[in-house]
């Protein structure tokens, strides 16, 4: 009866599955029932896919149809001439409530719309139309593939060098990936740019899964749920799991995600992060061999940005392109001055921090360029240490040090006393003329108008 | 950040293997590993906190109830931009954002960019079961976790208090600290 009727129908089961197609409908969308039977439509699917499964993706109903209320949205094919062509589609559930839903019929009117916004807002006008998700998913992937390309790792020392050749070599394979390296040493960077590699149209998904503050059974529900329902659908094979600091995963879930990653029928590409390699953990018996190996097949170790300070400079003026990209005044780098306060500092927060730097420096630099004012006082501070270097690498100018320390405490003790000297003495628990004379020796008194 | 005295083997040979190499060679613990995610907060950040992001306060009550023991502060706001607003002055903040069919695009747009703007901070989506079909859409974005049914709330208070137990204390210079270890510095 359905497949005679005129008007085009076609039914998806609870996994928005398409289950029925009637030949008013497959002649509307000028594929056949065969082809469309098995294929699912679900939001993360994607328009630029190809064949039966771009068909499903145009027939994604909107997520509140799962409600178990009837509603209207759009529906939309591409026409053999590559036209874009929408219909206007109400939604009928099959049972009553989401608890009992066993699918949808979706019943389409006979003529195309002549543009889905001529026609007046759809009967929810809130709800995100399912072709808007799609183009929304697709520009998210779009932006996060040009963000993360592997060559804005820049930089030319060796270690930044070797890490883009190990890339290379993971682009074009699907073994599992480990990225070794400090916090902030860029291994989100690397992830994605082995996941999008060099054809970021087609990649899938890429999942993150931050293994240090999940507990075991989240986890191990969300890795299940990734090996059993295949929520991905076809886009599986295309995806990628990335375990985020996986050497911090509870020892309780290690034997179970072994089990289930090392499964043949998990496709997903496995990528994970970590401060040290898993296998030294494994030998040191912190961490199961086996999901260590599972892990580690391609090994890529990110130095520190300490360990490459030829590529500071190069770092720098990439991060203030962002900043001036983002909109403000325009600057057009750093004075030397300033370069030279970034070498001198240790960045135990690596290129993340080096990026709050610079962005911090953009907002607050008055010039034409990001002088060593306007940079955070840490950043100075480091700076005037190093200007004074330790005779070995285990001594300090405590003098020089401590004076600086002892200048900024006077500084703020005067400031807390409002220039009242015989309070600011008791506060710092000194006598006056004692304040006084260390205010000459250290050229405070100057500062201060020699009052 | 965890006390150390309540760290792992694993935490306390990372905060030893970080004041060795901190700034200037000082083998002291003023530069210990908290200095270096401290060191990605902007120096007027607050202290992370639990942000509930949610048109009716359901979640609130929920995550409040389920983690009744510890009893952290829930900041509750009642739209994305007033969340992301707390969120600038909170980076390394939790929050939790209630998924509706209204918001659904805005929020993925905000979750873009969240790794670049806040790369401390991690967003866990709730939603009604008739959304369930964004989980995979906003984990691929970047949430931590993705929950439908506020009973099932205990998982995600452990979650978030887990992450406030790990996030790194507001930024302070080496002479903030010296500073703020002074009997009268209370005083200002």
């Amino acid at each position: 009866m359905l497949n005679s009727a005129t008007q085009p129908v076609y039914v998806l089961d609870d996994e928005l599955t398409v289950v029925f197609c009637n030949r008013a409908c497959c002649d509307w969308l000028g594929q056949g029932a065969e082809g469309l039977i098995g294929q699912r439509c679900a939001y993360h699917s994607s328009p630029d896919l190809s064949g039966p499964a771009a068909v499903a993706a145009g027939l994604c109903p909107p997520a509140a149809a799962m409600a178990g209320t009837q509603l209207t949205a759009h529906v939309s094919c591409t026409g053999t001439d590559g036209q874009v062509r929408w219909r206007r589609a109400r939604f009928v559930p099959l049972g009553t409530c989401p608890e009992d839903l066993i699918g949808l019929v979706a019943l389409l009117e006979a003529q195309d719309l002549p543009e889905p916004d001529s026609t007046g807002p759809p009967l929810r006008c809130d709800e995100p139309q399912p072709t808007d998700l799609h183009e929304h998913v697709r520009q998210f992937r779009q932006q996060a593939a040009a963000h993360y390309r592997a060559d804005r790792l820049i930089g030319n020392s060796p270690a930044i060098r070797r890490v883009r050749a190990q890339i290379e070599l993971a682009v074009g394979s699907r073994a599992s990936v480990l990225l070794v390296g400090p916090p902030g040493s860029g291994r989100q960077h690397v992830a994605a740019a082995v996941h999008y590699g060099n054809d970021p149209q087609s990649a899938g998904s890429l999942i993150p899964l931050a293994c240090s503050v999940l507990g075991a059974d989240l986890i191990h529900s969300t890795v299940l749920a990734l090996a059993a329902k295949d929520p991905l659908g076809e886009r599986s094979s295309r995806s990628t799991l990335l375990l985020n600091q996986a050497d911090e995963l509870p020892p309780a879930v290690q034997a179970e995600l072994a089990e289930v990653l090392a499964r043949r029928s998990f496709k997903l590409r496995l990528i994970a992060t970590a401060a040290q390699p898993l296998e030294q953990l494994a030998v040191a018996g912190t961490f199961r061999a086996d999901l260590a190996a599972l892990l580690s097949t391609i090994t890529i170790e990110l130095p520190p940005l300490a360990r490459r300070r030829e590529d500071l400079p190069l770092l720098a003026q990439l991060f203030l392109e962002d900043a001036n990209a983002r909109g403000g005044r325009q600057l057009g780098g750093f004075t030397p001055e300033a370069l030279d306060k970034l070498d001198a500092y240790p960045w135990p927060g690596n290129l993340d921090e080096l990026a709050q730097v610079v962005t911090q420096a953009h907002q607050q630099a008055e010039g034409p360029q990001i002088g060593p004012r306007d940079l955070p006082e840490r950043i100075r501070l480091a700076a005037a240490v190093a200007a004074y270097p330790p005779r070995t690498e285990e001594t300090i100018e405590l003098d020089e040090f401590l004076g600086r320390v002892e200048l900024e405490l006077i500084r703020r003790a005067l400031a807390q006393a409002k220039g009242n000297k015989a309070q600011a003495a008791r506060l710092l628990g000194m006598t006056r003329p004692r304040l006084y004379r260390r205010m000459v020796q250290l050229g405070l008194l100057e500062e201060n108008g020699g009052s | 950040m965890v006390p150390e005295d309540r760290m792992t083997n694993k935490e306390c040979r990372s905060t030893k293997d970080a004041a060795q190499e901190g700034p200037f060679g000082l083998r002291h613990s003023l530069f210990d590993i908290r200095h270096s995610l401290s060191a990605l907060l902007p120096a007027e950040a607050a202290a992370a906190r639990l942000i509930v992001c949610e048109p009716s306060g359901r979640w609130a009550v929920a995550l409040r109830r389920q983690s009744a023991a510890t009893a952290p502060r829930v900041y509750e706001t009642r739209s994305l931009a007033d969340c992301w607003q707390m969120l600038a002055e909170a980076p390394a903040s939790f929050v939790v954002v209630e998924l509706s069919t209204g918001n659904a695009v805005a929020l993925l747009q905000r979750m873009a960019r969240l790794q670049r703007d806040f790369p401390l901070a991690r967003v866990a989506v709730v939603a009604d079961r008739a959304l369930a079909g964004y989980e995979w859409l906003l984990r691929e974005a970047g949430a931590v976790h993705f929950l439908c049914s506020p009973r099932q709330c205990g998982p995600l208070a452990d979650l978030a208090l887990r992450h406030l137990a790990q996030a790194p204390p507001p930024p302070r210079s080496l002479t903030d600290q010296i500073w703020a270890g002074l009997p009268w510095a209370r005083q200002s």
